[in-house]
């Protein structure tokens, strides 16, 4: 440079260039240091996306392992709603979709496709599904053509199945979508529920669904800005559920249900006694099996029934009503445990406890039975002051085994009043206390939903509820008459089947109450190893010394062994020797129905195992109906089915007992009915005794075991008659309230129809008389 | 200038000739320039890898050719004495106004500017080696004329840089265009224009921006062109598309903190959630992914080259070589302030690419070459 300006000037430059770089370096500085953005803030949690899957729910077995219920992939087509309300032609494509569907031979209306897409029970951010259970064909057909079929997909879903159709389905229970109110309850549990989830609606399904639900798998994409995945940050895969083994046994379950369906079929063909008498409708019933000593439940039926498979993918709600239509018998409810029914005559070892625990009762005591009882302590107010056994029947001197067996009412109506009397110093409510420790009027707490309290009345109860609703009741006070009808299982005594079979359960072990348990263990789901074993839950402990319980146990003995007994007729041909049973009938008045037909009983006698109770409605007597079912369902129980004789090939066309020819246990068979096996070789292959019922088969049973169709005299001879006891004038004993029953005192063989038969020819003849006179 | 005449050296005094070109090759110049030249490969390639397992590499290649091929002009530049360039200046010039011609006939319109060549795969952008051939063009002129810088040398040497400006506007691009604005002003300045001529001159240009576009001189759909990027030149007022852009720069570069999110890991560069980020906006890839350090690095490379060009200036054994490098200097600091200082929202938006480091051929090619020059004269300020 030749002179001083111009290096002047570029000094200048340098200056404004320092100037420039310092200007970006503060920027710098301040965007970077002082005044920093974290990524939360630009991305919130928008970032990255967890995407959840599902892993497969637990399955349910029952406690020999058999799988109720598995799970089985279904493909479902679906329409992603967003997509589809942003079509040109949104009607176009459920014509194309319905043609498709219905040339794959899925029959679907286009009116079907729209209902879907506008029904509010899919979560709207979620593809509807249009048809389940499509073919593969028709999977790889759409699949290969979704440009023709926009917003439609087709997946491949797991869901529910079950390979035994109906059975257990109460206990069972379904799934289905998960609703708001449900969402909402389990916003903080471990395994994340989301809109559209599957969740347990009803039965072990539902109470199990902790247990039995996958903990979902956790994807964690990386999206970008327009939500497009660029990158997978991590993955916990789904943890399935575990397996729920039952304390159920499948076969006897599927012997229960069936035959408790044959049993109300049967009833319904009974002839009415009188013209004006309520229909015998015989809709519904339930049979309750459990363990004596665990109250394990091992059988829970109800009828009517349903397909929970009905509930896969959705039920309709025209369906769903008419699953809880009361005109329908509430296909719905489970009966065994929801609903309550008077117990009737098989409440009579209760109110015998009870009398004897407070001294009013002792096993020498006897009554003189007339056929009616009369208060002692009878005034107007009181309201009525005779009580009478069913027709009137005179028992003559009763002792309590004797009461039992032949089912005296007026025996207990005169327990009900001592109750009364000696309330100033046993309590207002010295009975209901003496039978609620059996469990009466409380929930049992078996691990179910929807389990029904049952009901015991008391003066103070009563009040409470006049005092609620004054206009629903006539009076207020407690009269002598509720407690003498309670002492028969009537008025204000109200039961579950479930809750029965425990008091018996009670009654049989000694006085121990346990919680019902319903399951058994859980199971790791692939391995099978066990992961937390349900044992026993004792309630309560009962005091029920030898010198009260025995006389009781020996008068239900007597009701299926006596000749007098009421079930008498209805285990004829049992193997009883081998394996006794303990029982009690019971027919309960329902105001303008048919009697609710009942029977209650345990086995064996003098070591129960099993408590097996049967409730019919609207399906009159009991030793006619509820007593041969328990017989039946008997005959399948594992120590007394080898036993049974094959039925004739020739024999029934009235009763089905045909569930007596498979005896053979076959493991890891999925097959649970024990009606399965149609081959005659299945019965040769019995075992020809089980070890654990020693002495060989009664007589009676050896030789093709007759049924009921079968013609009086020809197979046995007619039993001489018999007085058990010397005070009996009457022959013909009679059961509960207003019904007829008789012992099998009649050479024919047992059954109902040989009954019906009897009880046709008397009624020709006017009065109940005494069969054996007729013989 | 001294005109000292010397016996033509022997060989070996010409080893010893401490006076030679090739033993002073200035390597802290060539040096800077390669590693920002590095630092903008790496860019680019964690800009544009995209998220799939296997990453693109396609624009890194590209641009690695194109470093080689810059890297062989700036040797040849740098070797070839500068004084001789003043000769060819004409040429340059000539060829200059040619292709700026013709590019506004045969050249490609990409995103509304007429401002490409398509040579197969590879584009040339005309306006980039125009802005060196302006600087060697004006740098001969003011130099030759530094005597008597009168008013009409000042209106000629405003006619020099005006034909090409004005092909330029007519492309248009805008911000090659401000480039030539502040080489011409920084060359004037440096030569020895008068300040109130430099004022009036800054003045008249202002006025006269708008008297143009207030009149009828220009075709509507030109003068919608150049409202169109006087519009996008101011980004908070603009329209929503150039504000989302430096938000989501500025965002950006926030992001980096004092470390950085680290090379390849920037969230806001890896989701591609900023517009022209390997060319315009590369800059907010350094800033996001190398932090407040790195970033600072950069624009320490960056003021050490210029500073370093500056001095160069200083020490050029003429008044063209000094003039050559405040041109060279004057485009690189202009366009580092401007494209930096729009990625952090201190300057309008105006599409210049960052020297060495945004993608594009043209540009690197025009960087390496001004390198060159700076070069040359370091190297030849004893002969």
């Amino acid at each position: 440079m030749s002179d001083e300006q111009p290096a002047l000037r570029v000094a200048l430059v340098g200056i404004v260039v320092v100037s420039l770089f310092a200007a970006l370096f503060a920027r710098l500085y301040y965007l970077q240091v002082l005044r920093t953005t974290t990524v939360e803030e630009v991305f919130g949690t928008a970032r990255f996306r967890d995407i959840s899957y599902q892993g497969p729910r637990g399955r349910i077995l029952d406690r020999n392992g058999h799988v109720l219920v598995d799970n089985r992939e279904s493909i479902v087509v679906t329409i992603d709603r967003r997509q589809f309300e942003a079509l040109d032609d949104p009607e176009g494509l459920q014509l194309r979709l319905a043609r498709a569907l219905n040339a794959a031979g899925f029959p679907t209306k286009v009116s079907d496709i729209a209902g879907r897409i506008q029904d509010p029970r899919y979560d709207p951010l979620k593809p509807v599904p249009i048809a389940e259970d499509v073919s593969s064909e028709l999977e790889s057909y759409l699949l290969e053509r979704l440009y023709e079929f926009p917003s439609v997909d087709v997946v491949r879903t797991e869901v529910r199945s079950y390979p035994h159709g109906t059975l257990a389905a109460h206990l069972l229970g379904y799934t289905g979508s998960i609703n708001s109110d449900e969402l909402e309850a389990r916003e903080k549990d471990p395994k994340n529920y989301e809109p559209g989830d599957e969740i347990g609606k009803a039965g072990v399904e539902r109470v199990f669904e902790s247990e039995l639900r996958a903990k979902p798998g956790v994807r964690t994409v990386e999206v970008d800005a327009t939500e497009r995945e660029i990158g997978t940050r991590s993955d916990i895969p789904a943890v399935p559920g575990a397996d729920l083994q039952l304390t159920i046994d499948g076969q006897l379950q599927k012997a229960a249900e069936t035959l408790l369906e044959d049993a109300l079929e049967q009833a319904r063909l009974q002839k009415k006694r009188r013209e004006s008498d309520p229909p015998l409708k015989a809709p519904a019933g339930a049979v309750v099996i459990l363990d004596a000593k665990t109250s394990e439940v091992l059988a829970l039926a109800s009828y009517p029934t349903y397909n929970p498979a009905e509930f896969i993918g959705g039920i309709s709600e025209y369906r769903y009503n008419e699953l809880n239509d009361p005109a329908a018998y509430q296909p719905f409810n489970d009966r065994a445990i929801a609903s309550r029914y008077a117990p009737g005559s098989t409440f009579k070892p209760f109110t015998a406890v009870a009398a004897m625990q407070r001294g009013l009762l002792s096993s020498g005591d006897v009554i003189m039975d007339n056929g009616s009882y009369e208060l002692q302590d009878c005034n107007a107010a009181s309201g009525s002051c005779v009580f009478s056994n069913a027709n009137n029947t005179k028992y003559g001197r009763v002792d309590l085994e004797r009461a039992l067996v032949v089912s005296s009412d007026v025996f207990f109506y005169r327990l009900g009043e001592a109750f009364y009397e000696q309330r100033g110093v046993l309590g207002e409510a010295a009975l209901q206390e003496g039978v609620r420790a059996f469990g009466f009027g409380t929930s049992t707490g078996i691990q179910l939903p929807g389990e029904d309290s049952g009901w015991v009345g008391d003066p103070a109860s009563l009040a409470a509820l006049v005092a609620e609703n004054p206009a629903a009741y006539e009076r207020s006070d407690w009269f002598t008459g509720d407690t003498v009808n309670m002492s028969i299982g009537q008025g204000e005594m109200q039961s579950t089947p479930l809750q029965l079979a425990n008091a018996y359960a009670a009654l049989a072990n000694g006085g121990t109450l346990h919680v019902p348990a319903i399951a058994k263990a859980l199971l790791n789901h692939g391995t099978g190893e066990v992961t937390r074993t349900y044992g026993p839950r004792q309630l309560a402990t009962v005091t029920v010394p030898p010198e009260l319980r025995d006389p009781i146990i020996a008068g239900l003995r007597g009701v299926v062994a006596d000749e007098d007994g009421t079930a008498y007729p209805a285990f004829r041909g049992f193997p009883l020797s081998a394996f006794p049973v303990a029982g009690k009938t019971g027919t309960a008045e329902v105001n303008n129905k048919a009697d609710t037909a009942l029977f209650a009983g345990f086995a064996p006698a003098d070591d129960p195992r099993y408590v097996v109770v049967a409730v019919m409605e609207e399906s009159g007597f009991a030793s006619e109906t509820a007593a041969p079912l328990v017989r039946r369902i008997m005959e399948q129980l594992p120590e007394v089915k080898p036993q049974i004789a094959p039925p004739p090939v020739t024999g029934s066309t009235t009763t089905t007992i045909v569930e007596t020819t498979e005896t053979t246990e076959t493991d890891g068979d999925e097959d649970l009915s024990p009606a399965a096996a149609e081959e005659p070789t299945a019965t040769s292959t019995a075992p020809p005794s089980a070890t654990t019922v020693a002495p060989p088969p009664e007589p009676t049973t050896a030789p093709p075991a007759p049924t009921s169709t079968v013609p009086p005299a020809t197979t046995t001879p007619e039993p001489a008659p018999t007085s058990v006891g010397t005070s009996s004038p009457a022959a013909a004993p009679q059961t509960e309230t207003g019904a007829l029953a008789l012992p099998a005192l009649v050479g024919v063989a047992s059954g109902a129809a040989a009954i019906r038969r009897r009880d046709r020819r008397r009624r020709r003849r006017g009065r109940s008389v005494s069969p054996r006179r007729l013989g | 200038m001294s005109l000292l005449v010397r016996p033509a050296p022997s060989v070996e005094s010409l080893r010893r000739d401490p006076g030679a070109p090739h033993r002073h090759l200035d390597w802290s110049v060539l040096g800077l320039s390669l590693g920002l030249a590095v630092v903008g490969l790496a860019t680019i390639f964690s800009a544009t890898k995209g998220s799939g397992p296997e990453p693109y590499t396609g624009m890194v290649a590209r641009q690695t050719m194109a470093l080689l091929l810059g890297l062989g002009v700036m040797g040849t530049l740098a070797f070839i004495d500068y004084r001789k360039l003043r000769e060819w200046a004409p040429i340059f010039y000539v060829g200059a106004l040619g292709l700026l011609a013709a590019v506004l006939v045969m050249g490609q319109n990409v995103k509304g500017a007429q401002a490409w060549f398509a040579l197969g795969a590879f584009q040339l952008q005309p306006s980039e080696p125009a802005k060196l051939a302006i600087i060697v063009v004006l740098s001969g002129y003011l130099s030759t004329h530094r005597a008597d810088l009168g008013f009409a040398r000042l209106v000629a040497a405003l006619g020099i840089a005006g034909v090409p400006m004005g092909l330029i506007l007519l492309q248009p691009d805008l911000g090659t265009m401000l480039v030539f604005v502040v080489v011409l002003l920084a060359l004037l300045g440096v030569a020895g224009v008068r300040a109130r001529y430099l004022v009036s001159l800054i003045l008249l240009g202002i006025i006269g921006t708008v008297v143009v576009l207030n009149s009828d001189l220009l075709a509507q759909y030109q003068r919608d062109r150049l409202l169109v990027f006087i519009e996008r030149s101011s980004d908070r007022d603009s329209g929503l598309a150039e504000s989302y852009n430096v938000d989501q720069s500025e965002t950006a570069i926030s992001l980096g903190g004092l470390t950085g999110r680290g090379w390849g890991k920037g969230p806001q560069t890896q989701e591609g959630r900023v517009p022209e980020q390997q060319t315009d906006f590369i800059f907010t890839v350094v800033g996001e992914e190398l932090g407040f350090i790195g970033a600072s690095v950069v624009l320490a490379m960056f003021l050490a080259l210029a500073l370093r060009i500056w001095r160069v200036a200083q020490l050029a054994k003429d008044d063209f070589g000094t003039l050559l490098c405040c041109g060279v200097l004057a485009m690189l600091v202009f366009q580092v302030f401007e494209n930096v200082g729009m990625s952090m929202r201190i300057m309008p938006v105006t599409g210049i690419p960052l020297p060495f480091l945004s993608y594009g051929g043209s540009s690197l090619l025009t960087s390496c070459a001004g390198v060159g020059l700076v070069l040359s004269v370091h190297m030849h300020r004893f002969r």
